[in-house]
């Protein structure tokens, strides 16, 4: 599979249709459920991934070949998202004094949730806390990373991912009426 | 039964971060589309980099056969032949004067035993007076003959006269050489015909101030250099990332220019120079937060070298040097796979300096007009370079001051830039100017072929030089 790949990266690099409908092929379903989180609509999403696909095809020649591939697709398409997100929404700086609650979930409960319901309460977020909380929670990136991205202080973001915690536990906690606990750390 | 619990994030990494959903089909007929959009865009700017190469060419060209024209030997003949027209003009009148009843004369000594001597005696044996025209011959070493001198109007003769260019003139003034001429002295022109051809020579005169004139010189001078990060997207890194690690570094530049000035105000300048340019890459404390070491691309443990994704280029270290495995609290795992290296072979904390300079033959095409004329003149300058990269550098030092060094991969052997700048000049001696030119370069393409961060290096310098006119 990774020889075909190479194989389809290199056609992309010579700018063959066919290589790049593959490539397209291949990455699109998953790409697509990435620029779903971070946008308001499918039709955001649609234009994220279009995006996201062009500047894919027109960068390829950049990747170096040694680090995951899809990583380097999914940071694009990231990107893509945070661009049309700065475009759209003017970010604020407003950190609250909140209290950190480390918010956990019993494996019964985890088992029943389905993705569906998940990603609906992540879009149902207002737009700041979704970009920090997919950017965190989801991508594994750091308050000083987000905080670049996002131009906002590292404090915001992390005010920003405690609130988007606290109103996901809402959700679940509404949505299953209970089995969830919530420990409270000092 | 005990609960088992995890925290919310990881039970939303968990399902939702491999999510997938095939997006509409309409995706990808839109995406074609503006593939196809693109190319053409990328076509016609390939038709106008062509048009615009062609224009340049044909401008040049255009220069160059000017300055042929001015320069070529060949036009000598006519101008000889016209200057000696004028001067036998000036003969004639004398003949006329002596022979006036008749309406032919010819030239007693007009014929030479020389070699190099060719008549051309039919042609003018039986002209009448009124459509004679005089016909000369030049020898191998420009000598002139002249095989019929026939008399004309006093009208035709201000006509001849006034035909003749300046410039041609004088260019065949120190050329003419009339041998078997049938009269030495200097004829007998009207003094209004006399002072017609003073002031033609007089015009040539100021003409010969503003032939080329061609100089040599050197210039030298430090330069500021660093680079501008152009790419945007933020892709594979962050560009504030490279914008932290990277500062500016203190180069040097300097060569050999000839120059031409085909008028008083312009020249065009060419030369060979010698350029050095690069940054610092880095300047902090080893055992500092992972953000602030150098992110590497990719690790492996039975890979012999490391390789370091860089603002310009990507440049490798062996493993030796690098200190690096999987347990080494000094690499640590980002997200996506990306690493980070601490360059240093101790565990001391120490600053780690790094510094990456390139050094390029420069083939310059300058233009440069003077915006004051004066004793102290001042130019702008404008026009393309050339970059011909010869040497490429990356060191960095660690702890003990021992210098790892490596060279960036990917570069472009041939890159070009644009300059812009003011040239202040102060005449020396006659022949000799003194010039200073504080200037700005800019490379119009990144210098490295495949880069995540599209580094345009540009400088900004002061060269100082003398240039020799001749």
């Amino acid at each position: 599979m990774t020889s075909e790949i190479d194989h389809i990266i290199e056609g992309c690099r010579k700018k063959e249709p066919k290589a790049q409908h593959m490539l397209y092929e291949y990455f699109s379903s998953r790409m697509y459920g990435v620029c779903l989180r971070y946008s308001n609509s499918s039709a955001d999403a649609q234009d994220t991934l279009h995006e996201g696909f062009l500047k894919i095809f027109e960068k390829i020649s950049q990747y170096g070949s040694r680090g995951s591939f899809e990583g380097w697709i999914r940071r694009i398409m990231v990107n893509t998202a945070l661009e049309k997100f700065r475009g759209k929404y003017k970010t604020v700086d407003i950190q609250e004094n909140l209290k950190e609650a480390d918010s956990v979930i019993n494996d019964e409960l985890n088992e029943n949730l389905a993705v569906q319901e998940l990603l609906k309460m992540i879009d149902e977020l207002s737009p700041q806390y979704k970009m920090v909380f997919n950017l965190f929670a989801i991508e594994g990136y750091s308050h000083k990373e987000i905080s670049e991205m996002l131009k906002i202080t590292e404090g915001t973001s992390k005010s920003n991912l405690s609130r988007a915690r606290a109103i996901l536990q809402e959700k679940v906690k509404i949505y299953y009426k209970e089995s969830i606990r919530t420990v409270t750390a000092i | 039964m005990k609960d088992q619990h995890k925290h919310i994030d990881d039970v939303f990494h968990e399902k939702v971060y491999d999510y997938s959903t095939p997006p509409p089909g309409n995706v990808w007929d839109d995406i074609e589309k503006s593939l196809a959009k693109s190319k053409k865009k990328k076509v016609a700017f390939l038709y106008f980099k062509i048009a615009a190469g062609f224009i340049f060419l044909a401008g040049m060209t255009a220069l160059y056969t000017k300055y042929i024209n001015n320069q070529n030997p060949g036009n000598t003949t006519s101008i000889i032949a016209k200057k000696t027209e004028i001067e036998n003009e000036r003969q004639n009148d004398n003949l006329v004067q002596k022979n006036t009843s008749h309406n032919q004369t010819s030239i007693p000594g007009n014929k030479s035993t020389s070699q190099q001597l060719t008549v051309n005696n039919n042609y003018s044996s039986s002209k009448k007076e009124t459509d004679a025209v005089p016909a000369y011959v030049i020898g191998q070493s420009n000598e002139i003959y002249e095989s019929t001198a026939i008399a004309t109007s006093e009208k035709q003769k201000l006509n001849i006269i006034s035909r003749v260019e300046p410039s041609i003139i004088y260019a065949s003034e120190s050329k003419i050489n009339i041998k078997n001429s049938p009269v030495s002295n200097k004829p007998a022109l009207p003094d209004s015909q006399d002072d017609l051809f003073d002031e033609l020579i007089a015009q040539n005169d100021t003409k010969k101030n503003r032939d080329l004139v061609w100089s040599i010189g050197g210039q030298a001078g430090p330069q500021y250099t660093y680079r501008k990060i152009t790419n945007t997207d933020q892709t594979a890194m962050n560009n504030n990332d490279f914008d932290n690690y990277d500062s500016p570094m203190l180069a040097y530049a300097g060569g050999l220019q000839i120059e031409v000035e085909p008028s008083r105000r312009l020249s065009v300048q060419s030369g060979v120079y010698y350029s050095k340019v690069g940054q610092n890459i880095s300047s902090r404390y080893v055992n500092q937060p992972k953000n602030d070491y150098f992110p590497v691309e990719s690790y492996a443990s039975d890979q012999r070298a490391i390789e370091v994704v860089n603002s310009i280029g990507t440049f490798t270290f062996e493993k030796s040097n690098t200190n690096i495995t999987s347990s080494n609290s000094k690499v640590n795992e980002r997200i996506s796979n990306t690493y980070y290296l601490d360059v240093s072979t101790t565990e001391e904390k120490a600053d780690v300096l790094g510094r990456q300079y390139f050094e390029f033959i420069e083939i310059p095409l300058i233009l440069r007009y003077k915006i004051v004329d004066q004793k102290i003149g001042v130019n702008i300058i404008g026009g393309v370079n050339t970059d011909i990269l010869v040497n490429n550098y990356v060191g960095v030092s660690n702890s003990s001051n021992e210098t790892i060094e490596s060279k960036a991969g990917n570069l472009k052997t041939f890159n070009y830039s644009g300059t812009v700048g003011f040239g202040f000049e102060y005449p020396v001696s006659k022949k000799v100017m003194f010039s200073i030119e504080p200037f700005f370069k800019y490379y119009i393409s990144p210098i490295d072929k495949k880069s995540v961060a599209n580094a345009h290096p540009y400088m900004i310098g002061i060269m100082t030089g003398l240039n020799y006119s001749f």
